[in-house]
């Protein structure tokens, strides 16, 4: 088990370093890459408090959202370096999970209660950043132009070191995915998803480690939110987007709850396949890759509740058992 | 006269109009095994939610060990020892068995050595150490009850309350269970507390019994004496199954 | 500048506001508690009825608040439909699945409204109610005081329905206790399917209301989704009375916040009641008996 927490994370980053020569360091493909890695990351992320402890979760839109604000105002009205504010973006995340977790992840409190104030969360923000003028509003607040600077991670017109910080944090998530999965707290989310009951009578305080499972969750989601205003240039309210939670939470579950490698591999398909909608149809009919991706979901939940994971599963215990065969 | 491992004490349970429980008293001694009867409605199972902290009684305590736990979480109660199995099996489908007894296991263990020698003592004392790597949703109901003993036993506890091990078990499997629990009390020193509606299991295995009707102890004594006893035999009227 | 004429207005605005929006809420109040359903598009169902009531007032000119006439049977129909086509099988399934179908339900209709009607927001021009009632200083008018007593209307039959029809009583059963009704030999799926073609059939009648407070966009359902569910959580287990108290309570903070912090905070207002809800009085939240 080791050896995957070193292997998977450096094989990741292997293929991923492929990739910008591979498209020829075009900056649109690059950017749209980083794009994908920020959105799978999330993905991998939200198999944590998804995956893992089996709780809806829908504020991935405002996790991120928030780290789009904290590092981009610190940046814009007190020029803090995005170094520091990646952090503070995802440690203030972490704080709103808690204020929306600790309520509702209450022993016995049924579960539409946390994914309604998940979702809820993502409209506050919105609504607050848009009312709040000082700070939000309704025009965007654009990043200050430092030039190209390290230390300011600003890397203007050249999106490769967003696209490898992107790459790292994905790598990173994933190796975050493994070491929980096979440690006391990766059980303790398991058993609490297949029954919360029986785990509180194995001692599994659980709403304990249902907060563990989302300060670690909404905490990276927040970072995806650093990087990506690095990226984007500027701040708006309408960041705080409702689609992006649903999108991480359907390809969570069409990639396999629980399934560490099912998630990004779904998401990177299929975010590549919205994208390619998006260009191909997006004029005629704007939404297409998200009825799409709703279609999927409601397939895959009502007849392959396993998601694709179950079906990864499946393949590699087939080509284990050959293996196994042919050792014995 | 060792002190007894669990009091309770004048314990009430009401939920709405309904009085569950009234004014429920018994101990009992460490290292005993007494079985819980009574017919269905009597109170078994919500005595246990009572002491398992899953219920708060409106009057009376629950004394675990000198402490009192009356109002405690469940986590808290499983922590301090007690273990519990539950009337309708409440397995984990997606884990398999192992991992299962594993969750139990990380309760008392310190490092992962110590998991593992707690998980392989446990399947081999049940005796489910071939379902290791099937998964809870592949498994039969003698399975699944084993499976459930197994995940109860690895958090180590000195008292173990079992809520209707052998409903829908054929004969040959309620032996096996019989002869588990005996082991359980007498190779590993566990208190065992038993709820039963089937006659038969409970007076082979328990040394006293406590009969409950209508949320109200009718009874405690010896098995043999319960059969003679008229309060006994008038809740029990109708019942075929004595 | 806080005058209290401008209170009062205001309090009358929040209770008929409130009004409807209970009648919004009642319908997920059943289907959520009978048959034991979470779903997560019924704020969608009611951007549908708003859009298909903007719909008939543009084509038949047809006034918003006369909309349920057709409105009403159409819905229920939908609901009998939705319940075959989806409800029916995750009825029996985990809360994450039906969260996640009914979540997968909200994204189709949001992009069925923006490929018909797109983005920009819809309204009707003020009814053949359009004066208002004069009440001293204060103003009341006509069509949302018709809309608040179709609302009471409502829950005055509903309340009759379930409490002195045996199919009504019957529903209750359900909602208290699942398996003991199932054993009396009340037809459970029948009873499903019933409470659902309701639930989404009172969503018409709100949904033609609801139009001449406020303009619908395809982001509407899920701010009345939201609220509704807010609603519902506020009410507890109090029943039908609950969700019109809840109702008239969420339309007060609302009409409150428009009037003196900013008409577009009132969501805010409503979302942190739902927070503070869960925080400090979460008794109605718990689990299923």
């Amino acid at each position: 088990m080791d050896r995957r927490l070193i292997l998977a994370p450096l094989i990741s980053l292997g293929v991923l370093s492929i990739i910008p020569p591979l498209l020829g360091f075009n900056n649109y493909y690059l950017l749209l890459a980083s794009l994908i890695l920020l959105y799978t990351t999330m993905v991998s992320a939200w198999n944590i408090i998804g995956g893992f402890a089996g709780q809806v979760d829908l504020a991935a839109g405002a996790y991120h959202g928030i780290g789009i604000f904290v590092t981009g105002l610190l940046f814009i009205f007190y020029r803090v370096t995005p170094l520091i504010g990646i952090f503070l973006g995802g440690a203030v995340a972490s704080l709103l999970a808690v204020a929306i977790g600790y309520p509702t992840f209450r022993f016995g409190l049924r579960e539409v209660w946390y994914a309604l104030s998940s979702l809820a969360l993502v409209v506050i923000l919105y609504k607050l950043f848009l009312v709040w003028e000082s700070v939000g509003g309704t025009i965007e607040r654009y990043l200050p132009k430092v030039g190209f600077s390290w230390f300011y991670l600003t890397f203007p017109g050249n999106y490769l070191y967003y696209y490898l910080m992107s790459a790292l944090l994905l790598a990173a998530t994933i190796a975050i995915n493994i070491r929980i999965r096979y440690s006391r707290l990766g059980y303790y989310l398991l058993a609490i998803r297949e029954n919360e009951e029986a785990a509180e009578m194995l001692g599994i305080d659980v709403r304990r480690y249902k907060l563990y499972a989302l300060i670690i969750y909404s905490f990276i989601v927040g970072l995806t939110g650093g990087i990506f205003v690095l990226m984007l240039g500027y701040v708006h309210p309408v960041l705080f987007d409702s689609w992006i939670s649903i999108q991480t939470a359907i390809l969570g579950i069409v990639g396999g709850l629980g399934s560490i490698a099912g998630g990004p591999i779904i998401a990177v398909i299929l975010l590549a396949v919205a994208e390619y909608l998006r260009v191909r149809f997006g004029g005629y009919i704007p939404g297409l890759h998200q009825i799409l991706f709703a279609i999927i979901l409601m397939l895959i939940v009502l007849f392959k509740p396993g998601g694709i994971g179950e079906w990864l599963d499946s393949l590699w215990h087939r080509i284990t058992a050959r293996r196994r065969m042919e050792v014995a | 006269m060792p002190k007894p491992i669990l009091e309770v004490r004048g314990v009430t349970k009401r939920f709405g109009g309904l009085t569950a429980l009234s004014r429920v008293s018994f101990n009992v001694e460490e290292g005993a095994i007494i079985g819980i009867i009574g017919p269905n409605g009597a109170g078994k199972t919500t005595l246990f939610n009572v002491i398992t902290g899953f219920l708060k009684p409106e009057e009376g305590e629950v004394i675990y060990d000198g402490q009192t736990i009356t109002g405690l979480p469940p986590h808290r109660i499983a922590r301090m020892g007690v273990a519990r199995t539950f009337q309708i099996v409440k397995p984990f489908p997606e884990l398999t068995v192992e991992e299962a007894v594993r969750v139990g296991a990380y309760l008392r263990a310190k490092d992962e050595e110590e998991v593992n020698d707690i998980v392989d003592d446990v399947l081999e004392f049940v005796g489910i150490e071939e379902l290791r790597d099937r998964y809870g949703k592949e498994l039969n109901l003698i399975q699944l009850k084993l499976t459930e003993i197994a995940r109860a036993l690895a958090t180590r506890p000195r008292l173990l309350l079992v809520d209707e091990a052998v409903a829908g078990l054929t004969p040959g499997e309620i032996d096996d269970i019989i002869e588990m629990m005996h082991r359980i009390n007498e190779e590993r020193h566990i208190t065992v507390c038993l709820i039963e509606h089937i006659m038969r299991f409970i007076m082979r295995v328990s040394e006293r019994i406590i009969v409950l009707h209508h949320g109200e102890k009718i009874f405690e004594g010896k098995p043999e004496e319960a059969y003679e006893d008229e309060a006994v035999i008038k809740a029990y009227l109708g019942e075929r199954r004595i | 500048m806080l005058s209290p004429t401008l209170l009062l207005q205001n309090l009358i605005f929040g209770v008929l506001l409130g009004s409807i929006y209970a009648l919004a809420a009642i319908g997920l109040s059943l289907i959520f508690g009978v048959v034991n359903l979470t779903n997560f598009a019924h704020g969608d169902f009611i951007m549908l009825a708003m859009y298909i009531s903007y719909f008939l007032g543009v084509s038949l000119k047809l006034d918003p608040i006369l909309t349920p006439i057709i409105g009403f049977p159409a819905f229920f129909l939908l609901g009998v439909a939705v319940y075959l086509a989806i409800f029916h099988k995750i009825i029996r399934a985990p809360p994450l699945s039906q969260i996640a179908v009914t979540v997968g339900l909200l994204v189709l209709l949001r992009n069925f409204a923006l490929a018909v009607w797109h983005a920009e927001p819809k309204s009707i021009p003020r009814t053949l109610l359009g004066y208002s009632y004069r009440l001293g200083p204060l103003l009341i008018p006509a069509d949302r005081l018709t809309g608040m007593l179709i609302s009471i209307a409502t829950f005055l039959i509903l309340h009759l329905f379930l409490t002195k029809t045996k199919t009504g009583i019957a529903m209750r059963a359900l909602a208290d206790d699942l398996d003991s009704a199932a054993l009396m030999g009340v037809n459970v799926r029948n009873l499903n399917m019933l409470t659902c073609a309701l639930g989404i059939g009172i969503v018409a009648l709100a949904g033609g209301i609801l139009l001449t407070f406020q303009p619908v966009n395809p982001m509407t359902g899920l701010i009345y989704g939201l609220l509704t569910w807010s609603v519902v959580a506020m009410a507890g287990l109090g029943g039908v009375s609950g969700i019109l108290l809840s109702g008239i309570i969420f339309g007060i903070a609302d009409a409150f916040t428009a009037a003196f912090w900013d008409p577009r905070a009132r969501e805010i207002t409503i979302y942190i009641l739902f927070i503070l809800l869960l925080w400090f009085r979460p008794k109605g939240l718990f689990g299923r008996r």
